[in-house]
């Protein structure tokens, strides 16, 4: 047998939309990212996150990176755990750092990622997140775990632009892009790759 | 010509001409202008007709709170009936028509309820149309609504599109006249994120329709001062044409954005309308009050008007309403409406007041008019529009005066409903003569003529208070505001609510044609709270929501019982404030997109296989995949099983649930949360479980591995996989902490098929190559390993539901659809197919597998021949109320199969049993067939389902009557099992 050809999240579901020109919403899907769902089951667990990747996964909803790995909070006790160094081997390598004191589950292919930027992406989401995205309110590594469109989505936002990224459970990769294109086509949405 | 542009003045673009039309009739208006306001210019006085008696109508105010000028705006798709014309911002090529008129608006048949007008009493439809109450859907219901009724809606598709939105600030402030301008403006100079929502286009509330100076500057002036500073503020968001209609728990307040209202058509990706959920921890409501009229004889005549409407078409709009213009009012305030008509130059035929004494400096506001004191207006006369009012005096004499409008102000009512939003009653103010706010909902405080504090200078001391407070109170440092030099103003108002001496019929509600008469006669009835007068009479209800007339009716019943305001009762409303339509609150969301739609990984490559599909839940799943040729369902089906059953066949299970459980307590969790025993299930083995409710009932099932010693993995049925994911949180988080897991949902991870027939192990075989042992004796029956497809992860089940040699192979989703065409290729000469989930359910009922149809929420594990299932050497969920007597009684509908006696007929899911000389009657009843399928293995229907003592009756001959499609046929109960009952192709 040849080998399986994967396919992402959003291939094929996300199209530029509305006005070309200085388009007010970037979008491109982030693949070869590798995910899991991350438990810490035993008091050291953050000490051995700290002496693998050199950050301390955050107890709160925030996002803690070291540039390559990040911990994604996402409830008590409970991480999305993303490395940029692809999904091979992501699971088993978490798995082996932390032993016991974790459970660790891969979700690389669970969700599709977006990252989303531009000068309107707050009037963007302003349309589906129910959540204060104020720059006073919601920071870089702030972390959310919510509902648009009746689609649950975890987002966290990287910089100041303000970009985010978003993780969408992949079989609702169509109806977000649909929520979003509508959302984002006044503005301009541009899909970059 | 009733009515005419003023040569100057006003906020409308002189500049900017507006073709519009209106019956079919070209007109001309300006920019800024409202439906309403173009159409008086034009001297068009008569715009509708009434609901019940078909009466002339014209405008009567200038707002929201419009209860006649209701109009159809647009045509075709976007036709939208009951627009009120006095909010309608006007634009080029704006169509509208009366309503409720025909043949014409001048001329109008049912005009003739009028002279039946003693039928059409309060409470009519129940008495008149009582008997015989058969004829109620057929004759009497068509017949009223022909009758009455407003505009008719298109029943086409809406083409434009509606969002929803949220937004969150510190301080909301809801309205922007002097109170709510100065609100924002404090709270946002001392830093504070504030919204201000404005339902009109403009900002400037009454100021735009008021010549009262401000700090030396008019209204609008001023207004546009402050908005200016207001839009320098980043933290300072102002929302126009977005009307806040209803205040919900923990400071959210719905709003509607009238995005696009204003113009012909949305512009690209434009919406018309927005919803928005507001999110304030404080609260400004600052929404002004609505003039109360009084209630005279033919007050409805087109021409009577609220003497502030009167004002605002003059000021603001520019636009003398009449001629003539006789002003009645019963304080101050409408005094101001003959002065700036004669500062205008527009005719003050008389001004009529019914207090004797008037200070000096209101009094001189009429100037040289004729000046009635201490009398009413008893009678309004004019068919198409007013010609004469009759005026009477405190000594019972009477004259009779010529006048094309009549101005009327009975005082104020404070626009305080969104404080009653959350239960509170308004209270009766005898200083005020108002009902002002009571207790208010959190966080929500009421500033302004929406308080009572009606003079312009209150507004703003209130605005520039209650801004602060709302800024101190969320930490920030209050701003001193200089004073604000207003010109001076008196409110006094004397109580009228209606003059009782009227000769002819005298409206309370205009919207609803509710008279005086009516009240009396609810009174009579003794529907005398008001909550009974307003469901006995319909007086409030509809568009208006009784914004010019609750309170007259209130009033008027007060003095028909004797008793006082505030003993009759007081009003109160629920959202929402203003009619929002379905369309905005549904959003993106309408057809296809009416909830999300979730695809597994293979759609694609279903989609190109030509699949037919049907909704599972949110899922899409592949029902079917017709080949040229096949032009029914059954003759797919019926070729995918014989393909399936012969050698083999693919289906994507990704939509499964799919639960990942890892620790060392899941086995110990497992058994409690299964009726059977999982912690002695070995690794690298799966086993069938079943999970019951607290209740006793089955609640789903599944088959769950053992990958590793402390990693399981759970599947569930498609439809129920939240509802045992949320089942099992609640089941750790809650009931037992102390169990050493996790869990986590992998239904997206995986991409699932099952790989079914008795050619599948040579399939999979080709398919990982001759280095995987995939024996009987390497993967046995319900064996789970996990393996390596191409240095792919994957796993591989020995499961089957189809009662054949089978397997469930699954990889990470990214491959899913490259891994449909590898099984496809890889059984390229095994005669493999893909099938879709009707030859999987063939194949189900031919194994006697319950699926949904029989785990319905009603059965037991011993319904469904699963009794022995239920462990009798652990507790778990269910265990004890499923031994409830009523639960374990053997006369209860249990598992059979069925089979038609005469082979070639079709049996009908639905269809209940009955003994074959049972009478079909409920009381006979002896349960109902919950599956039927064409079965091709064994060439007729068969069927499952759940009768009475079922188990017991295999052999019996009884009757599947389907009322519904009017079918009685004779049916074998039979053993649930209808294919290979010993299970000897499963085990390959």
């Amino acid at each position: 047998m040849g080998k399986l050809a994967p396919r992402s999240a959003f291939a094929g579901l996300l199209h530029s939309a509305g006005p070309s020109a200085a388009p007010g919403v970037l979008v491109r899907e982030e693949t070869g990212l590798g995910l899991a769902t991350v438990f810490a089951r035993a008091p050291y667990f953050p000490r051995l996150v700290q002496s693998a990747y050199g950050i301390i996964p955050p107890e709160t909803s925030q996002v803690v990176s070291n540039g390559a790995v990040a911990f994604i909070g996402t409830g008590p006790g409970k991480w999305l755990a993303l490395s940029r160094n692809g999904a091979a081997g992501w699971r088993d390598e978490l798995a082996t750092a932390l032993g016991v004191t974790g459970s660790v589950i891969d979700q690389s292919d669970g969700f599709g990622v977006l990252r989303v930027s531009g000068e309107k992406v707050r009037a963007t989401f302003e349309k589906g997140f129910p959540v204060d995205l104020h720059p006073s309110v919601f920071k870089p590594r702030s972390v959310a775990v919510t509902l648009v469109a009746h689609i649950g989505v975890t987002l966290w936002q990287i910089d100041d632009a303000p970009t985010y990224e978003l993780a969408i459970a992949r079989s609702f990769a169509g109806s977000f892009a649909h929520w979003l294109t509508s959302s984002a086509a006044e503005f301009g949405l541009r899909v970059e790759v | 010509m009733s009515g005419r542009r003023l040569a100057s003045g006003g906020l409308i673009n002189r500049a900017a001409p507006v073709r519009f039309a209106f019956d079919g009739r070209d007109f001309a208006g300006f920019a800024g202008d409202t439906v309403a306001s173009a159409l008086l210019a034009n001297g068009v006085g008569l715009v509708g007709r009434s609901f019940k008696y078909h009466r002339p109508r014209g405008v009567f105010s200038a707002g929201p709170e419009e209860p006649n000028a209701l109009v159809e705006l647009r045509n075709g798709t976007r036709r939208e009936p009951n627009t009120k014309a006095t909010t309608a911002e006007l634009f080029a090529g704006l169509v509208a028509r009366s309503q409720n008129r025909w043949p014409s608006l001048a001329f109008d048949v049912l005009a003739i309820n009028q002279l039946a007008s003693p039928i059409f009493v309060a409470g009519f439809y129940y008495k008149t149309f009582m008997w015989p109450a058969v004829l109620w859907e057929k004759l009497y219901e068509p017949l009223i609504r022909r009758a009455a009724g407003l505009g008719k809606a298109s029943v086409e598709t809406d083409p434009d599109s509606y969002e929803k939105a949220t937004a969150f600030c510190d301080v909301l402030v809801i309205g922007s006249g002097p109170a709510g301008l100065m609100a924002a403006l404090t709270a946002g100079r001392a830093g504070a994120r504030v919204i201000v929502a404005e339902e009109d286009f403009p900002l400037g509330g009454r100021l735009l329709a008021e010549t009262y100076e401000i700090d030396g500057m008019p209204g609008a002036a001023w207004t546009a001062g402050v908005e200016a500073e207001l839009r320098a503020l980043p933290n300072v968001r102002i929302m126009r044409r977005t009307v806040v209609f209803g205040v919900y728990d923990g400071g959210t307040y719905g709003a509607l954005e009238r995005v696009s209202d204003h113009l012909a058509v949305p512009p690209p990706h434009q919406p018309r309308q927005r919803l928005w959920k507001l999110v304030a921890k404080r609260t400004v409501l600052a929404a002004g009050a609505i003039e109360r009229p009084v209630v005279f004889g033919g007050n409805d005549r087109p021409g009577v008007m609220l003497a502030s409407a009167v004002r605002s078409y003059a000021n603001r709009f520019g636009v003398a309403a009449g001629e003539r213009i006789a002003v009645f009012t019963t304080g101050d305030d409408g005094w101001r409406t003959a002065g700036d008509l004669l500062a205008q130059g527009v005719t003050v035929a008389a001004v009529i007041d019914p207090r004797t004494e008037v200070a000096p400096a209101v009094r001189a506001l009429a100037g040289g008019a004729e000046v009635y004191l201490g009398a009413m207006v008893r009678d309004a006369h004019g068919a198409h529009g007013l010609r004469r009012i009759d005026v009477v005096r405190a000594d019972g004499s009477s004259v009779s005066i010529a006048a094309d409008v009549l101005a009327v102000s009975g005082g104020w009512n404070p626009t305080a409903s969104l404080a009653t939003h959350h239960g509170a009653r308004t209270e009766w103010s005898d200083t005020k003569l108002a009902f002002l706010p009571g207790k208010t909902p959190p966080g929500l405080a009421v500033a302004g003529a929406a308080a009572g504090n009606f003079t312009t200078a209150e507004a703003l001391a209130d605005g520039v208070r209650l801004g602060n407070e709302a800024a101190v109170a969320l930490g920030f440092t209050a701003t001193s505001i200089a004073a604000i030099r207003t010109s001076d103003e008196s409110f006094a108002v004397a109580p009228l609510f209606h003059v009782a001496a009227a000769r002819t019929k005298a409206f309370v509600d205009l919207q609803n044609d509710v008279t005086v008469k009516d009240i009396a006669l609810a009174e009579r009835e003794g529907f005398r709270s008001v909550e009974h007068l307003k469901r006995y009479t319909t007086l409030g209800m509809a568009t208006d929501q009784g914004k010019t007339s609750n309170v007259n009716g209130l009033a008027i019943m007060a003095e028909l019982t004797g008793r006082s305001i505030p003993e009759t009762g007081s009003t109160r409303s629920r959202p929402p404030h203003v009619p929002v339509a379905i369309g905005a609150f549904a959003g993106l969301h309408k057809g296809l997109d009416f909830k999300p739609t979730r695809l597994p990984a293979s759609h694609g490559w279903a989609v190109a296989r030509g699949a037919v599909f049907v909704e599972t839940g949110q899922w899409l799943r592949a029902q079917w995949y017709p080949q040229p040729g096949e032009t029914d369902w059954l003759t797919s089906v019926t070729r995918e099983v014989k393909a399936v059953r012969g050698g083999a066949g693919i289906c994507d299970v990704s939509t499964l649930g799919k639960i990942a459980l890892e620790g060392p307590d899941v086995g110990a969790f497992l058994d409690r949360v299964y009726a059977n025993m999982f912690s002695t299930l070995p690794v690298g083995r799966a086993r069938y479980g079943l999970m019951l409710r607290e209740d006793g009932i089955v609640m789903d099932d599944g088959t769950t591995a053992r990958l590793a010693d402390e990693r399981f993995v759970m599947s569930t049925t498609t439809i129920n996989a939240g509802k045992v994911m949320q089942h099992l949180e609640f089941c750790h988080q809650v009931l037992w902490p102390e169990l050493d897991l996790d869990m986590v949902s992998v239904t997206e991870q995986w991409a699932q098929f099952a790989v079914a027939g008795p050619s599948s192990r040579q399939l999979l075989q080709t398919l990982f190559g001759p280095g995987v042992d995939l024996s009987d004796a390497a993967v046995p029956y319900m064996a789970a390993r996990e393996l390596q497809l191409d240095s792919i992860p994957a796993r591989l089940f020995r499961l089957s539901f189809s009662g054949e040699l089978a397997y469930e192979i699954a990889v990470p989703a990214r491959f899913g659809a490259a891994l449909a065409g590898a099984l496809v290729t890889a059984g390229a000469g095994l005669g493999v197919v893909p099938y879709g989930t009707e030859a999987l359910g063939v194949m189900r009922v031919e194994k006697g597998h319950v699926a949904g149809n029989e785990l319905n929420g009603t059965s037991t594990a011993g319904d469904l021949g699963l009794g022995r299932m239920l462990s009798s050497k652990k507790d778990f969920i269910g265990r004890t109320m499923a031994a409830r007597p009523g639960l374990v009684d053997p006369a209860r509908p249990a598992l059979v199969g069925l089979r038609p006696v005469d082979r070639a007929q079709r049996l009908r899911a639905g269809a209940h049993f009955l003994a074959r000389d049972a009478k079909a009657e409920a009381a006979n009843d002896a349960g109902y067939m919950t599956s039927v399928v064409f079965s091709p293995e064994l060439g007729h229907w068969i069927g499952l389902g759940l009768l009475a003592n079922g188990p017991q009756r295999h052999g019996e001959i009884i009757r599947a009557y389907d009322a519904l499609r009017g079918e009685d046929i004779a049916v074998e109960v039979v053993p649930p099992v209808h294919v290979d009952p010993e299970g000897v192709r499963l085990r390959g």
